[in-house]
């Protein structure tokens, strides 16, 4: 992969780019790219229970063949707060079934994968039922995110075609107590033909640094 | 012959019968006023019975804290908290009550003259609470900490930072030495209850504890949760010792019993993760291992217990009021 450094370095040599200053192009180069960072806000927490179960099996295939449940892919990209992508980082994830019921006897629904080289996440599930008797608690995927050298992050996903947001997150967000801003509904895009459609979500998530 | 079968049916019933009216019987009831109702939603923490059994305390609808005199019934104080309350916790022998509000502060109350004995400033939201035996501290567990104040002189005395997460309950040791967490990572710290050093660590648990007690001696902390289970810890050392066999449903509450034998431990029915679907208690004998006594009533909220008198009086709420059971 050409890197952005390698670019401005080619532009240099080729005459498109004129470095007008006593700093080595090096300097230059390392001082634009940081200007080019850019800053994020970190993900807002969430509660971290009460479901989490430790040693969950490492994979990103949370659902299995037959499973009841409209099949949903998750997929996302780890910073942190300068705009550093984080390839290091570990990504934990535990979610109710179909019908809002956690597996607290085994690990179905369970599961932690590692961020790839360029920080990107991706798993397979189904999107998350409602409480049985709790309709008002929307549907959540609960995030465990760690990378060294910085904070833990916990944190949950909820999505933006939860029937309690009644199709406008950002007024009705705090319908349920739990959510303290939209910015963690995220929109959903169907995906696939009628006979085998699917959901697809993105959440980026940014750690900050100890 | 089909007479002499029913005979012997009834005949081979009777025994149950006669153990279940023995072991189990209706004290008393608490009528909500109209148009009230209680929240028993595990957190934040809005309803406290004192280990002693005499009061109960409760945040209501309107957010009214309330407290009533047991087992008669009798209202003792209606606080009307301004900003409104979020969590309480009455001190075990029932005279002191802290009340965290909206702000993050603290009120602690004498119950017997009904003034406030210590106002503690607004920090993060407090979810749960926790008096120590002495009277003299006082633990609030909220969104990634929890505080311990010293109740004789309002000085803050110690943080304690739970891994991720937050304490979804807290226990001091009967000498009021220690103070025990249950927290979201699943592990159980002990901490010096005035220092805030931390002095073990069970962390075996693959689930989260939603309830914990010392043992009246002090020797064993009784922990449970999500796993259904009650495990059995070392509080010195972090160790689970023993495992109580596994039930259907999560447990939610803990009383361990004043003469060391027995622990009441409140379970939600089975699938159901949220109150008031708490409707199953058993009375565990430790040394045995095994049920002494059996509450399961799908109809009924149990919010809590206490032992006394060798007895355990158990709490439920249904239609509107709550029920006083004596379960012995």
């Amino acid at each position: 992969m050409v890197t952005r450094r390698a670019i401005l370095h080619n532009c240099l040599v080729l005459g498109s780019l004129t470095i007008a200053s006593s700093f080595s192009a090096e300097a230059m180069f390392a001082a634009l790219q940081e200007g080019e960072r850019q800053l994020r806000k970190p993900t807002p927490p969430n509660a971290l229970g009460p479901f989490y179960k430790r040693l969950a099996p490492t994979t990103g295939t949370l659902r299995a063949p037959g499973d009841p449940g409209l099949p949903l892919a998750v997929s996302g990209q780890v910073f942190d707060t300068r705009g550093d992508v984080l390839s290091d980082a570990m990504i934990e994830i535990w979610q109710t079934d179909h019908f809002g019921l956690y597996d607290v006897d085994g690990y179905r629904y369970r599961g932690k994968l590692p961020s790839d080289s360029s920080g990107q996440y991706k798993f397979e599930t189904v999107v998350p039922g409602h409480y049985p008797d709790r309709s008002q608690i929307c549907q959540h995927i609960h995030y465990l995110v760690t990378a060294p050298d910085h904070k833990p992050l916990v944190t949950q996903l909820y999505f933006a075609t939860d029937p309690v947001f009644e199709g406008d997150p950002q007024k009705n967000y705090s319908r349920d107590p739990s959510i303290k801003t939209p910015e963690l509904i995220r929109p959903v895009l169907l995906a696939g033909d009628p006979q085998a459609i699917h959901a697809e979500v993105r959440f980026e998530l940014c750690l900050e640094r100890l | 012959m089909q007479r002499l079968l029913v005979l012997m049916a009834l005949l081979a019933l009777t025994p149950c019968a006669y153990l279940n009216s023995q072991t189990i019987r209706r004290q008393g009831a608490i009528a909500l006023p109209p148009g009230v109702s209680v929240t028993t939603h595990f957190l934040p923490k809005a309803l406290s019975i004192c280990r002693s059994g005499q009061r109960l305390a409760v945040i209501d609808s309107d957010k009214t804290v309330r407290v009533w005199e047991l087992p008669s019934g009798k209202v003792a104080k209606t606080l009307d908290t301004r900003p409104p309350a979020r969590a309480l916790e009455l001190s075990d022998d029932g005279r002191l009550l802290a009340i965290a509000d909206e702000s993050g502060a603290v009120s602690v109350w004498n119950t017997s003259s009904w003034q406030i004995l210590r106002k503690l400033p607004p920090a993060l939201p407090i979810s749960v609470l926790a008096i120590s035996p002495d009277d003299h501290l006082l633990a609030g567990g909220g969104r990634f900490d929890d505080q311990v104040w010293d109740l004789t002189t309002g000085e803050h005395l110690a943080t304690v930072r739970p891994a991720f997460g937050n304490s979804m309950a807290l226990s001091f040791s009967p000498d009021s030495t220690l103070l025990a967490t249950a927290d979201a990572d699943t592990a159980i710290r002990v901490y010096d209850a005035r220092t805030g050093n931390l002095r073990s660590t069970a962390s075996d648990l693959l689930l989260e504890s939603l309830a914990l007690d010392f043992s009246r001696d002090g020797k064993s902390l009784f922990v449970g949760g999500a796993d259904k289970t009650i495990s059995i810890v070392d509080p010195l050392t972090g160790k689970v010792r023993d495992t109580l066999p596994k039930q259907s449903g999560t447990l939610r509450r803990l009383v361990a019993s004043t003469d060391g034998e027995q622990i009441a431990a409140m379970y939600n029915l089975p699938d159901r993760f949220e109150e008031p679907s708490i409707s199953v208690a058993l009375l565990w004998d430790i040394g045995s291992r095994s049920v002494r006594v059996r509450f399961d009533k799908p109809d009924v909220g149990i919010v809590g217990g206490a032992f006394q008198n060798g007895r355990f009086f158990l709490i439920g709420l249904s239609g509107g009021e709550f029920t006083i059971w004596s379960v012995q």
